[in-house]
């Protein structure tokens, strides 16, 4: 059983394929095509959807290309496919709570395009161009994120309890943002939600909940 | 790490040494597994094979100790009640903080203002906490429906509720996280106050996490914490690697996030002017790994 290989040198960016089938290499042949289905499919896209706009696209690259490295080179290699479920259980609540922030600035700035000049780096592409969206898109596109995540709570509570607790706020704050981009309201919220409206100069009350 | 062993089967199963404390959720699912167990149906000829299935899952999931203790009925309390987390009290997190070298410096001017745990960390049973977070929620807007949170909202949010701060004051469920939650609560009391308005959510759980880990792991035994905030964490912990201990110690407990960006650009060289900007702006939009290639 091999190590994870590194990348080749130099600043070329590798696709999600050649990163996948590297990472895939420290699997058991058994698993591998899982794994490389796990990498390309669920974990590299959302680890690696900011590449376009980073300023260091390689040095990104390979952020995320050791830091899964490391660890499946700390498992035992009959463990390495588990680490990629579970990294995959990851990817998708980092990814649904970026959603939610997103859809949550862009509701707000679609009522109120005046702070817009305020928003700095809450408007991201995304929230941008959810902003521009009728208001009722916006509330059905949240409504379908809050399936989502209420299907990932029940999956990984069921199958991954420990990974569930440590990532728990991930979800609530995740589940308030979204109820606030369906609902449009914002007169109380939580983490990094509270940050955006204290920066526009509306904060919410604060839900102070860990 | 956990051990393997083989019953008589030459199934692998889990032995009970090295085994983690169970968290509550787990425990919960023990006492039910238990329930299930003692199930009179099991015990019809029929249901040997299932039984047989559920004792090795059982087995793998538990170790034998746990499993014999189901299988012969000998009650054990702590299977059946929840167990006691055993929360860290504010008097105690501030005893760690005053026994530590490196921390009793950085708190030792809030300490000398009057700021203490002690009194601060309120631990409830579950029944008044969950009294405690409805009070908390009333009179706020629900983000579910733009109104006040009602009586039966407030109850079931309550449950997804470990603890939560009201200014100055913590109020923490005893059946529920662990016992460094408390250690963690207690920290964010110590931070510099404007310090979470500069850096935002994300930063500021971050370097509350990077510390409650260090004052765990100065206890003797070490106080076990498991991976909350992780990504915030490790986010941090490259931030230490790169501006020093010191210079976030000092940015977190003393307010000084001016000397702290200035050293991350100086850190980033010629060209790094603004790095620490947007550092800041990746981490307040939750792309941590985008926030760590930067550094």
């Amino acid at each position: 059983m091999t190590n994870v290989p590194p990348l080749p040198a130099g600043e070329v960016v590798p696709s999600f394929q050649e990163l996948a089938e590297r990472l895939a290499s420290a699997v058991p042949d058994g698993d591998r095509e899982t794994a490389r289905s796990l990498l390309a499919e669920r974990i590299l896209p959302s680890a690696l959807g900011g590449l376009a706009e980073h300023p260091r696209p390689r040095r990104l690259t390979e952020v995320v290309y050791e830091d899964l490295g490391e660890r499946l080179a700390a498992a035992a290699p009959d463990e390495r496919l588990d680490i990629l479920h579970e990294a995959a259980e990851v990817s998708e609540i980092r990814a649904l709570a970026a959603s939610a922030l997103g859809l949550a600035v862009a509701r707000y700035l679609n009522e109120d395009p005046n702070a817009v000049p305020r928003a700095g780096v809450w408007l991201d592409a995304e929230a941008d161009r959810w902003r521009q969206r009728p208001r009722d898109d916006i509330a059905a596109e949240a409504e379908r994120r809050l399936v989502e995540l209420e299907a990932w709570k029940e999956r990984v509570q069921e199958q991954r309890p420990a990974l569930y607790e440590t990532r728990r706020m991930d979800a609530v704050n995740a589940t308030l943002a979204l109820q606030s981009a369906r609902s449009g309201s914002f007169g109380t919220a939580s983490g990094p939600l509270l940050d955006f409206l204290s920066e526009v100069g509306t904060p919410g009350q604060r839900l102070d909940i860990h | 790490m956990t051990r393997h062993a083989r019953d008589a089967t030459g199934q692998e199963e889990r032995t009970d040494e090295d085994r983690p404390m169970p968290l509550a959720h787990e425990a919960e699912q023990i006492a039910h597994d238990r329930g299930r167990l003692d199930d009179r149906r099991l015990e019809q000829a029929q249901s040997a094979p299932l039984r047989v299935a559920m004792v090795r899952q059982a087995q793998h999931a538990y170790g034998n100790r746990a499993v014999g203790r189901m299988l012969s009925r000998v009650p054990n309390p702590a299977l059946e009640a929840k167990p006691a987390i055993g929360h860290k009290t504010g008097k105690e997190v501030d005893a760690y903080l005053d026994a530590s070298p490196f921390f009793k410096k950085l708190v030792a001017d809030a300490v000398k203002a009057g700021k203490k745990a002690d009194g601060h960390v309120h631990i409830y049973t579950k029944a008044d906490f969950l009294t405690k977070c409805e009070a908390y929620l009333k009179g706020k807007e629900n983000p579910n429906t733009g109104a006040v949170f009602t009586d039966a909202e407030a109850t079931e949010f309550a449950k997804t509720v470990n603890a939560f701060q009201e200014a100055s004051e913590i109020h923490v469920n005893e059946e529920r996280g662990e016992a460094a939650t408390t250690v963690h609560e207690s920290m964010h009391l110590f931070a510099e106050a404007s310090v979470v308005d500069k850096v935002g959510f994300n930063v500021n759980e971050g370097m509350t996490e990077y510390f409650t880990r260090k004052l765990c792991a100065e206890q003797t035994p070490a106080i076990p914490r498991s991976d909350y905030y992780s990504d915030q964490h490790k986010s941090v912990k490259k931030l230490v690697g790169y501006a020093t201990e010191d210079v976030v110690a000092a940015a977190y407990f003393g307010g000084k996030l001016a000397e702290l960006g200035a050293a991350v650009d100086k850190k980033a060289g010629a060209s790094g002017a603004g790095t620490y900007a947007k550092w800041i702006g990746y981490m307040k939009l939750g792309k941590y790994a985008e926030a760590d290639a930067l550094l």
